[in-house]
């Protein structure tokens, strides 16, 4: 069964009522939200999503909702509940759904340390995953949007690149596409097909939108991919569109960089990153203009040895 | 200037000069294009160094130890007309920018906790 499976009454009714697991990629989450817009954006984005109506075994039990104390007859709040606890403090009511996704991005970079993970959009096409770590803010998810809605590329992951340590595979986890202020923008012309849910003004990010995964990413997220590129983006307005080499040395130093469980994993964490280094062509990337990236990313892709131009 | 009698006594950079150098953290290595990322288990700290600091820690990995050898290692493929003269400008042309560039890698990797000089 998959989440679009369920009326809307019925997800209402699994998602009150903490029944509703959700399957994204490796890991199941035990999702329970009353709060109309996160069941809006559920219903949206991870309709494609496997699911089990049940209070079985999960690797996350999450929930969206009011606050229990006085506030939530004050002022209008969200809290985001993890195993019963309250990691974050409560946002303004009207970002439950944007809570729900950092939440999540939360649970699995704190938890899940059978894989190295690394703030990086990751995608794949012709079998070869290319990994495009980055900090907040460099354009990191406005070019996945673009490869992954226009450029042929299957989407793995937004935010959280799952490198399998043993093997440098990397794990699919295809879920919403987090954009930012004029990146909502950028893509809604880029793609016309991309499905956007609500925009969320005035959270701490500015104004957020979430494109939902591509079909394809969702339906084929079993599927992992071996390393063949690492590129550093990094948007500069006004620039023309520019890959050129970058030590392995320094790619393994931005991977660390972006790391989140790097020092966790100790000296598996830097012989994965050793390993994948070894497999992968590094490149910075600098664009302003996404029509641009996207073709640039696909003579990448079409290349044997890429040679910048 | 200050007299020194005792060896402990010494400046840093006469032990520097004249001491043994050996490893003295467990670290792992990566080396590509002659850039070297290494992380030091001790402060599970990740390090790039430069050419010239990763081959210094390779000399002493090799068993390397005195800036004589450990020049003699370093530069045998750089500029030096053989690994004999190296060796020399190392033992008695401190000012020499290669001696200088050696030694501020060792103090480096002191500094990192992968190498410590004492005289014996």
């Amino acid at each position: 069964m998959i989440v679009g499976d369920l009326g809307p009454q019925a997800l209402d009714h699994c998602l009150r009522h903490g029944g509703l697991q959700i399957r994204t990629g490796p890991i199941a989450t035990n999702v329970r939200t009353s709060i109309a817009a996160v069941r809006r954006g559920i219903s949206l984005h991870y309709a494609q999503h496997e699911a089990e109506v049940t209070t079985g075994f999960a690797d996350f039990h999450v929930s969206v909702e009011r606050p229990q104390n006085y506030r939530r007859w004050i002022d209008r709040q969200v809290v985001f509940r993890f195993d019963g606890s309250q990691p974050f403090a409560p946002l303004p009511g009207d970002q439950g759904f944007p809570m729900l996704e950092w939440g999540l991005n939360w649970c699995v970079s704190s938890h899940c340390h059978q894989y190295l993970i690394v703030h990086a959009a990751v995608l794949e096409r012709d079998g070869r995953a290319l990994i495009l770590p980055a900090p907040s803010g460099s354009g990191k998810s406005t070019l996945c949007a673009g490869l992954a809605y226009g450029g042929g590329w299957r989407l793995l992951s937004d935010e959280l690149a799952l490198i399998e340590p043993a093997t440098c595979q990397l794990v699919a986890l295809p879920r919403p596409i987090s954009l930012k202020n004029d990146s909502i923008d950028v893509v809604q012309q880029f793609a016309p097909s991309a499905v956007f849910g609500d925009v969320v003004h005035e959270t701490v990010k500015g104004r957020v939108a979430h494109v939902r995964p591509p079909a394809e990413a969702v339906l084929r997220a079993s599927r992992p991919a071996p390393p063949a590129w690492v590129v550093l983006p990094r948007f500069a307005a006004g620039v023309a569109a520019r890959m050129e080499p970058l030590s392995r040395a320094r790619a393994f130093m931005a991977l660390v960089d972006n790391a989140f469980n790097y020092g966790v994993l100790g000296r598996r964490g830097f012989n994965a990153i050793g390993e994948l280094i070894d497999r992968c062509d590094c490149h910075e990337f600098t664009y302003s203009n996404l029509h641009e990236a996207v073709a640039m990313f696909d003579r990448l892709a079409r290349s044997e040895q890429w040679l910048p131009t | 200037m200050a007299q020194f009698h005792h060896a402990e006594l010494r400046p840093p950079d006469y032990v520097a000069e004249h001491g043994r150098w050996s490893l003295s953290g467990i670290f792992d290595w990566r080396e590509w294009d002659g850039e070297f990322v290494v992380r030091v288990e001790g402060t599970a700290s990740t390090y790039m160094l430069s050419t010239l600091t990763g081959e210094t820690l390779m000399a002493l990995r090799d068993g390397a130890a005195y800036v004589d050898e450990i020049a003699t290692r370093v530069f045998e493929d750089c500029t030096a007309p053989n690994p004999a003269t190296a060796a020399l400008v190392a033992r008695f042309a401190v000012a020499c920018p290669e001696t200088q560039s050696l030694l501020a890698a060792l103090a480096t990797l002191e500094a990192l906790g992968l190498a410590t000089a004492e005289l014996t």
